[in-house]
């Protein structure tokens, strides 16, 4: 079920990003096709202007003409050669302006042409008018083809404006069309894509709730379970004990020997369960950290006197410290965790060997450290040892009587104070486990003067540390 | 004068275990009760030392009881000792809270658990 959730939230991820993406591609394409139009647009009015100027041009020069052969003269001519120059820098730059479109050129070129002839018969007149004056030309109007080729012209004009007019037109309705079509792409995408996000953010949190829900059962079977297994077990150690004790009548040593087992596993059955319901509420948040200001030496003391009956019954030495430190802790948790690193380091202690328990200052915290000169760990256990259940030994949790539980307990109480545990060890040598608290605020302003250069900090940590551990 | 122990426990066993507990290692006298009604008419009847009280019963829970037994007159002054699943620091303080003498973790240990009543009530 938790991978087909994770499968389809990622699917449907990837479905917006596909989606988002069309959205920019259409979007990019129908910018640049919009700007492409404008172009057209722009276009398509210089065409017109031009051929309204070219037009504009023959008739100016249709009038100097005329001028010319009713008056004679001279400054007539004069206009009509000024307006004739004008003419070819109109025509090419309809030229370039057309350069895409073929049919244009060939408008072009015939309008061109057309002129050209226009321009010939006109100079024609003026040489008749020059030469036989005004009824020489008089006599030619009805054979000159001028008034013929100006209709032509101004027909071709015409017909071309038309043109140019549906071009732009044509192309406006192309241009609506791809934005209508443009819009509805990216406006279905957009809707698809906020059908996949709500129907991943709707899937999420649906097995989110089933997940918390099902946590939530996990957490009170636990705790139930343990409660009804609790009942049972206090009758039978109760019951264990009391025979065991012999206070109820002499057993024989082989019975003895046989109620001292049950003892010890219905001892170890109670840990058990005590630390497994402790993580369960660890876990779930049932247990606060009840933060309060406290004394280091205090807490390591009181460990220390927990501790003493079985690491007498070892043959371990304890050793605390001297130095103070106050610290902002739950006192019970961190108990809590300082037996359960003491026990630890006793029971894989030598006897006659020494477990020494301590706290420092390092910035801003306490550094609590518990060592001792058992049997080492090796380096692949030392960050799995703090999971559930994972001994340096498989067998250690029978032999030793460990629940496999301690170490993830006081990790999660650790963190919960802010602090971190770790492990520094050399086997056959010995392990010193390490936890930090954070320091209560009074004994930080004690310390931070004295601490104000972190390489004298370093130092005089060092130099405590050789003093009590001359075996690192 | 032996002690006179009261001790509510809705589980049949852990009240035999625990009375033969007390009784051969302090040897005290030990009666019983099923249920925090029961216990009240027993406390007004013979008046014990200490209570030991369950915490979690059914029909009527350890602090309900402890509630009636300070309102009758007979049995108000009777110090009473919760037993409580696993005393927890913050459980512990509420019951105190509530006129608790004490609290007894189950499962406890019969073969201790008279020195630990003594502990809790100064006892020589």
């Amino acid at each position: 079920m938790k991978l087909t959730v994770e499968r389809t939230v990622l699917v449907g991820f990837v479905i917006v990003l596909a989606l988002l993406g069309t959205v920019g591609v259409v979007s990019q394409r129908t910018i640049i096709g919009l700007i492409d139009d404008s172009k057209w647009v722009t276009h398509t009015y210089i065409v017109l202007e031009l051929l309204q100027q070219i037009s504009f041009r023959i008739s100016q020069a249709e009038a100097a003409v005329r001028g010319y052969v009713i008056t004679g003269d001279s400054t007539f001519e004069s206009q009509y050669e000024d307006i004739r120059k004008q003419v070819p820098d109109l025509i090419s730059e309809m030229r370039t302006q057309t350069l895409d479109n073929p049919a244009e050129q060939s408008d072009i070129n015939a309008l061109d042409t057309l002129i050209q002839k226009r321009f010939d018969t006109m100079e024609e007149g003026i040489r008749v008018r020059k030469s036989g004056g005004l009824q020489a030309v008089l006599a030619l109007g009805s054979t000159s083809p001028g008034r013929r080729l100006s209709m032509e012209i101004s027909a071709l004009t015409v017909r071309m404006r038309g043109d140019e007019e549906q071009l732009l037109a044509d192309r406006n309705q192309r241009a609506q069309l791809s934005a209508r079509r443009a819009f509805l792409v990216v406006l279905s995408a957009l809707v698809l894509a906020m059908v996949a996000v709500i129907g991943s953010v709707v899937l999420v949190f649906r097995d989110l709730t089933r997940r918390r829900e099902v946590e939530r059962m996990k957490s009170e079977f636990v705790s139930v379970v343990s409660h009804e297994l609790r009942t049972p077990l206090t009758s039978i150690h109760g019951s264990l004990g009391l025979l065991a004790s012999g206070l109820l009548g002499k057993v024989n040593p082989k019975g003895e020997r046989m109620l001292e087992i049950a003892v010890n596993n219905t001892d170890r059955l109670i840990r058990l369960l005590n630390d497994i319901l402790d993580m369960e509420k660890l876990d779930s948040g049932k247990i606060a950290m009840r933060q309060t200001q406290c004394s280091a030496r205090e807490l390591i003391d009181h460990a220390i006197e927990v501790m003493r009956p079985m690491a007498q019954n070892q043959q371990i030495q304890l050793s605390g410290d001297n130095s103070d430190l106050l610290i902002y802790a739950d006192r019970d948790r961190i108990m809590q965790c300082l037996t359960n690193l003491l026990s630890n380091a006793i029971k894989f202690s030598e006897p006659g060997g020494t477990v020494k328990v301590l706290a420092k200052p390092a910035e801003r915290e306490a550094r609590f450290e518990v060592s001792d000169h058992g049997r080492g760990i090796p380096e692949g256990k030392r960050h799995s040892i703090f999971e559930r259940f994972q001994q340096v030994d498989t067998s250690d949790s029978r032999k030793r009587g460990g629940t496999g539980l301690g170490l993830a307990i006081s990790r999660n109480i650790v963190e919960q104070h802010g602090g971190k545990i770790w492990v520094e060890s050399q086997l056959g040598k010995g392990s010193t486990f390490f936890f930090t608290i954070p320091l209560a605020d009074k004994q930080r302003s004690q310390l931070q003067p004295f601490y104000a250069d972190p390489a004298d900090m370093d130092g005089s940590e060092r130099e405590s540390n050789a003093e009590t551990h001359p075996a690192d | 004068m032996p002690k006179h122990i009261l001790l509510i426990d809705d589980e049949d066993d852990i009240r035999e275990v625990t009375a033969v507990g007390l009784e051969a290692t302090a040897g005290w006298l030990v009666s019983s009760a099923a249920s925090g009604i029961a216990a009240i008419d027993l406390a007004r009847k013979t008046v014990p030392d200490v209570i030991l009280l369950d915490v979690m019963m059914p029909d009527q829970d350890g602090p309900a009881t402890l509630r009636l037994l300070r309102q009758d007159e007979v049995t108000a002054k009777i110090p009473v000792i919760f037993l409580t699943a696993k005393a927890q620091s913050i459980e512990g303080e509420r019951l105190r809270a509530i006129g608790a003498a004490g609290t007894l973790a189950k499962p406890f240990n019969p073969l201790t658990l008279a020195n630990e009543i003594k502990a809790i009530l100064n006892w020589e």
